[in-house]
């Protein structure tokens, strides 16, 4: 079957519905690989366009603002991934350098190892003399263990594992380490030895030899240009390796350790008990396992989130559900760096596909002054300029101020983001600050401040409760006066930037230490001036008499701490109280009037995505059995007029679905030709004259299920038939079969070229199929026969 | 014990070209093998002179008592001609053959012959007559002994793995045989093998192989060798003398009792080295009272993982040893997400109960569970009790996926129910995570695979009427209870007979 020229085949039929055909103009080119879904695709796609139409009718994007926006994309998504590549090398590269390190320290300890033992060989030695050199080698067990660094990975995911290993593979090779990796692929049980040797040569010695001989390797690294650099044999999804081959390779390498300084380094996504249930004790005794742990998941998560979210200015923005969503996401399912960084892809480009105005992102991320974002809103086309005004974040609000152009509107909201993000990212900090106290994750206050932004609505902004903030906030209250002291100088650290702002604390702060210091010693003399609550007078007696004890020498350093621990409290308390006072004030006012959610602004739909539903389709996707169900049942799905309700077959349909219900006519093994020809003959009626005796002729295949019988001849015959993939007719039958596969010659001359395009949509639907997973292509052994997947 | 490499051999050979007497040579075996004097003396014996011919030799024994040491050493040492091939580095018939050939002929692999061997040799016919082709012009040339042939030795080892490769015990007899198949007179084959000569199926050999035993290292022997192995040997010695007698009697092999011993004797020079006990009579009883209470936690100790930025054993990992249960962890030590606990628990709890419980378990009503209780009679507990002892012994039970996905769905159902009635502040947003889990996508499947490949769940061989694929959770129970810890998560209240 040739995929022949598509070229005019009817457009319109192909419009009626969009199975898979989801080309949309994204500019990314990564496609989540889970997200193929039949249904979904369908009711989002005709959804989706119904929400764009109603947000944005005027959409006629010119191509040079198309361009613009990929651009933009391009810039806003490059740093965002930059920053988290960049977070990621360095989490790494500490463990990276220990494990080289460790590799140095290992070939060392070596080599002192055999320079003791033919030291003391050689003194203990019969007689000293040359011979006994020869035999003054290490004694065979105790250089018998291969080093082994056991690289705990974290998690059980593996789409991290591979960028984990370039990583530790790259910085290896720059410190003068040979590198072989080897994965579950080169360990199965059918290849035996030969499937990771042969690998392992392939790598180091780059030629395939003829035999897998470890005096190969032993040979080139008896090169000069090799000699003594260290070999680092990586494998890296252990308990994916089939288990035998594993042990025996690991025994086959620690013969040769004494010609070959060999380290491995193995790929744990587990405990360290699995290495226990992995290999038999034969195996494990040739093994020095040395431990080493990559960061957890929830870490580098939360450092990502730190950079990318809070702390840098990207131009771009997620509202709170969004993040929320995401978080819930990596939480539940898919917690790595691959999946974090291709769901915020999904984001970036979802936003820069939707958002005709989103190239101003671009703009506002390289633009220096307010000034030139003016110019440049301004000269915007008008078009673009009645679509901002059409905004829902606008709309009501600039009707006040309707004697300024909108541009310069949206110039300053847009300029303002920045300030907020920095406000938003200090209050948050302060916040962050306190809940250390409180001990409270990071994760869970983020969650929780999301979520309770999420909640509010970003309209009301006053008088609204703090929610689960206010319970944080209340922590103020029971604070003791180290902690207080503590948090309000990492608050002045945290609003250096913002001169008002850090004068404010820092008036709390020296408020609160020198009405704590005076408290403590001087408490007769001067009164403080933030001491509102009058002091219980036996204290301030005690107190005057301590301090005169003080300067008499007269009291010991115990008695002083004893004293200290009784009245402190009850002095310091006033202080404390009122700065507390004062810091929880300011903390709420912070709070509500900087921690709102990045969608409560005007003109955010440029730079702010906030689309759940949409990332939500392209993270989780469908089971096969969903679209199964979806491309038998299509008119459920599409209630288009033009199908028969009843499920009957007709030229309407589209061709996937109608080369899927075709095929549910056979077994588990379809014929193509059959298939083909059925599917021919109802898209094209005119055709069904020619290919009917043929598909008369030839009933299904169905394999695994030959047809039962108590006469033997016959049951041979059966099997006979499954063999040839083509069943025996009757004599007549075949005959008849034989004329006709004679006529074909001339009859495809004259209907080449009609089938040409029939041909070319079969071949489109069931490379659909395909992709979906519902069938399998054509094996080598049987070339005309697919395979249905799903039954 | 040491294999040692083939390069090796080449040189030992040129190094020990001097002749030295047969009394020499075992001298200076016994000296550095203690214990084998009987096994030496009777190599020597069948080593014979230079020029001897020589039957096929079998040398078996248990691992690590010193088979192939003893024999290579000898042979070098005699500067007698040999080649030795290893069938665990030659994992199959040609590896072994090329590597004989190359070391008769003296060939070296390198770049300039692209690490070719000297000969392709594939069959044992090629081999066979590629074997008279060199032993025939190596008896040309190093002919040194009168008008008769220097014997030539082939050592095999581990020749017990050649039974495992396809047509291996074909290759065993013909190898046994090779002298009369290449009808060379100076062939010495040696065979070296831990398993004796009933298990090697050497009904066909045309002439049986003269065994040579290797037994097992009494306490004596053992302690004679480690001693040698020592530099502070008097402290050793003690060492050795109060705690090998435990040790020895689960394994006699000298590398695992080095290992073993190892960490025992660093953690009972401690005093020693602290200056807290002085060596004499009053001095040992303190040391081995010390070390007492450290042989029981060593000896159930399979494998230790270094800190590569600590020693091997810091003080907190001998206590935890000594004071608690190796498994009363915390934590599971990795990242599992939401998704992969619940299907965890999911296929723990399919493989634990029978599917007929399913319904009292996930059905609407409770009833079920409190019937059970009803029986109590005597007969009725004995033959609980027998199931249940019938059920651990099978093991956990395989499910299909169908099922496995419905009680995920359950579960995750429960889970939500009882997420809304906490309201903690962290649990505001977990909803969401609940929320995802609810319906069946292809997430989930993914996670299965996932958790599939590194084994935690082991797919079972599909069940030949319904095509499906069925699994079954391949985790401890300490496991699962900490999986279960980590998210709240009733596990007792779904177990028949938790």
């Amino acid at each position: 079957m040739d995929s022949g020229d598509d070229g005019d085949f009817d457009e319109n039929q192909l419009q009626a519905c969009f199975v898979l055909h989801r080309n949309r103009e994204k500019s990314t080119g990564k496609v989540c690989p889970r997200r193929k879904s039949a249904k979904k695709g369908k009711n989002s796609e005709s959804e989706k366009s119904g929400d764009v139409a109603g947000l944005y009718p005027i959409v006629e994007d010119p191509a040079s603002y198309g361009a613009l926006r990929l651009q933009a994309f391009k810039a806003v998504w490059g740093r965002i991934q930059k920053l988290i590549e960049d977070i990621v090398e360095g989490e790494n590269h500490e463990i990276f350098s220990a494990i080289q390190q460790w590799i140095c320290n290992r070939q060392f300890s070596d080599a002192q190892m055999t320079v003791y033992h033919t030291a003391r060989l050689l003194s203990n030695g019969v007689d000293g003399t040359g011979l006994e050199s020869s035999w003054a080698k290490p004694s065979a067990s105790c250089g018998k263990q291969l080093n082994t660094a056991l690289v705990f990975l974290g998690g059980v995911n593996p789409s991290d594992h591979r960028r984990t290993f370039d990583g530790l593979t790259g910085h290896l090779n720059v410190n003068k380490c040979h590198v072989a990796r080897l994965t579950s692929i080169d360990f199965l049980s059918k290849a035996g030895l030969g499937g990771p040797l042969r690998s392992l040569f392939r790598q180091l010695i780059h030629i395939i030899p003829e035999t897998t001989d470890m005096e190969i390797l032993a040979a080139w690294h008896r090169e000069v240009e090799n000699q003594g650099l260290p070999i680092a044999i990586v494998v890296e999804d252990c308990e994916s390796c089939d288990p035998k081959v594993l042990a025996e390779f690991f025994v086959l390498l620690s013969e040769w350790i004494r010609d070959l300084p060999i380290v491995l380094i193995l790929g744990m996504a587990t405990s360290d008990d699995a290495i226990r249930k992995l290999l038999p004790a034969s195996a494990l005794a040739r093994l020095h396992l040395w431990r080493f742990s990559l960061k957890a998941p929830q870490k580098l998560l939360e450092t990502i989130t730190r950079a990318v979210l809070i702390e840098s200015f990207c131009a771009f923005d997620l509202s709170p559900e969004v993040i929320l969503f995401l978080y819930g996401y990596f939480e539940s399912h898919d917690l790595t760096v691959t999946s974090i960084i291709r769901s915020l892809k999904i984001t970036c480009a979802e936003h820069f596909w939707r958002e005709p105005l989103s190239f101003l992102c671009g703009e506002l991320l390289v633009l220096n002054s307010k000034a030139d974002l003016e110019e440049k809103c301004s000269a915007l086309p008008d078009m673009f300029l009645h679509h901002a005004t059409q905004f829902s974040s606008v709309k009501g609000k600039l009707l006040l101020q309707e004697d300024e152009p909108v541009s310069k509107h949206m110039a300053a909201s847009l300029w303002d983001t920045r300030s907020h993000k920095k406000m938003w990212k200090m209050v948050f900090q302060c916040i962050s600050t306190l809940a250390k106290y409180g001990g409270i994750s990071f994760g869970d206050l983020f969650c929780g401040v999301l979520q309770w932004l999420a909640d509010s609505s970003p309209l009301s902004n006053s008088d609204q409760t703090l929610g689960p903030l206010e319970k944080l906030i209340s922590k103020f209250r029971d604070m003791s006066g180290t902690s207080l002291r503590s948090t309000l100088e990492e608050w002045r650290k945290i609003t250096l930037h913002e001169k008002e702002l850090n004068a404010e604390v820092s008036q709390i702060l020296t408020d609160f230490i020198s009405s704590s210091t005076v408290s403590e010693v001087n408490q007769a003399s001067n009164q403080p001036v933030n001491l509102r609550k009058s002091p219980s007078n036996e204290v301030e007696g005690v107190q005057v008499g301590v301090s005169q004890q003080i300067k008499h020498g007269v009291i010991s350093r115990s008695a002083l701490r004893r004293l200290g621990q009784q009245q402190c409290p009850g002095v310091s308390q006033t202080g404390l109280v009122s700065s507390n006072k004062k810091a929880e004030d300011l903390l709420r006012r912070l709070v509500r009037e900087h921690l709102k959610p990045a969608d409560s602004r005007p003109f955010h739909e440029i730079y702010c995505f906030r689309d759940v539903n949409s990332l939500k389709e392209a993270l989780i996707g469908d089971t096969r059995r969903r679209v199964h169900m979806d491309l038998l049942n299509s008119h459920n799905v599409l209630k288009c007029e033009c199908c028969p309700t009843d499920g009957e077959l007709s030229s309407s349909l589209h061709d996937t679905t109608l080369a899927y219900i075709l095929s549910q006519e056979y077994g588990d093994l379809v014929r193509i030709h059959n298939w083909y020809q059925s599917f021919a003959a109802i898209c094209d009626p005119k055709l069904q004259g020619s290919v009917k005796v043929q598909e008369e002729n030839s009933p299904p295949a169905r394999r695994g299920r030959p047809r039962k019988s108590f006469d033997l001849g016959s049951e041979e015959e059966g099997s006979a038939k499954q063999r040839r993939g083509r069943p025996r007719k009757s004599m007549d039958a075949a005959m008849e079969e034989e004329s006709e596969e004679k006529k074909r010659p001339r009859l495809s001359d004259a209907v080449a070229e009609e089938n040409a395009p029939i041909q070319a949509r079969f071949t489109r639907a069931a490379t659909e199929l395909q992709i979906v997973g519902l069938l399998q292509m054509p094996k080598k052994g049987n070339s005309d026969t697919v395979r249905r997947l799903c039954i | 014990m040491g294999k040692k490499s083939r390069a090796d051999a080449v040189r030992l050979e040129k190094e020990a070209e001097r002749r030295i007497a047969g009394e020499d040579c075992r001298h200076f075996l016994s000296d550095r093998f203690p214990g084998r004097n009987e096994q030496i003396d009777n190599l020597l014996c069948i080593l014979g002179e230079p020029c001897d011919a020589f039957p096929p030799l079998l040398v078996y024994g248990s691992p690590a008592t010193g088979k192939t040491s003893i024999l290579r050493e000898s042979l070098s040492f005699l500067g007698r001609p040999h080649a030795y091939v290893s069938c665990r580095s030659c994992h199959c018939p040609r590896l072994v053959f090329e590597s004989i050939l190359n070391q008769l002929v003296g060939h070296v692999r390198s770049r300039a012959n692209n690490y070719a061997s000297a000969r392709r040799c594939e069959k044992l016919t090629d081999f066979v007559t590629y074997l008279v082709e060199f032993c025939g012009r190596k008896e040309l040339v190093s002919t040194n002994c009168g008008n008769l042939n220097k014997t030539v030795y082939l050592i095999f080892d581990n020749v017990e793995l050649i039974r495992g490769w396809s047509g291996g015990n074909v290759l065993i007899s013909s190898l046994l045989k090779l002298a009369d198949l290449t009808r060379l007179p100076n062939l010495g084959l040696i065979f070296v093998s831990s398993a004796g000569p009933d298990t090697l199926q050497l009904g066909s050999a045309s002439r049986e192989p003269l065994p040579l035993h290797f037994k097992d290292y009494s306490n004596e022997e053992l302690y004679q060798i480690l001693t040698k192995r020592q530099p502070h040997s008097e402290l050793y010695s003690f060492f050795l003398k109060s705690s090998l007698a435990p040790f020895s009697r689960a394994s006699r092999k000298v590398t695992e009792l080095a290992e073993s011993l190892h960490p025992l004797f660093l953690k009972y020079c401690e005093p020693f080295l602290n200056g807290k006990v002085i060596l004499n009579d009053q001095g040992k009883r303190e040391l081995y009272k010390y070390m007492e209470q450290y042989i029981q936690p060593a000896m159930g100790q399979s494998f230790s993982i270094a800190d590569p930025d600590k020693g091997v054993n810091t003080k907190q990992e001998w206590k935890s040893m000594i004071y608690s249960r190796p498994l009363a962890k915390t934590g599971l030590g990795f990242h599992l997400s939401l998704c992969s606990r619940y299907l965890l628990l999911a296929i723990y709890i399919a493989s634990r109960n029978p599917s007929t419980l399913d319904d009292a378990l996930f059905g609407s009503g409770e009833g079920a569970k409190t019937k059970r209780k009803r029986r109590s009679s005597m007969s009725a507990m004995d033959r609980d009790a027998a199931m249940m002892q019938e059920k651990q012994l099978k093991g956990p039970s395989v499910c299909p996926l169908e099922r496995l996905l419905a009680i995920f769905q359950c579960l995750a159902v429960d889970r939500n129910v009882s997420c809304e009635k906490l309201t903690d502040f962290k649990l505001d947003s977990s909803g969401e995570d609940c929320r995802q889990l609810k319906d069946v996508t292809s997430n989930v499947q993914m996670e299965l695979v996932t958790l599939t490949s590194v084994n935690l769940v082991l797919k079972s061989s599909s069940s030949p009427l319904e095509g499906l694929p069925r699994f079954r959770a391949n985790v401890d129970t300490d496991f699962i209870h900490e999986v279960a810890r980590s998210i709240c998560f009733p596990l007792d209240k779904y177990l028949l007979n938790a």
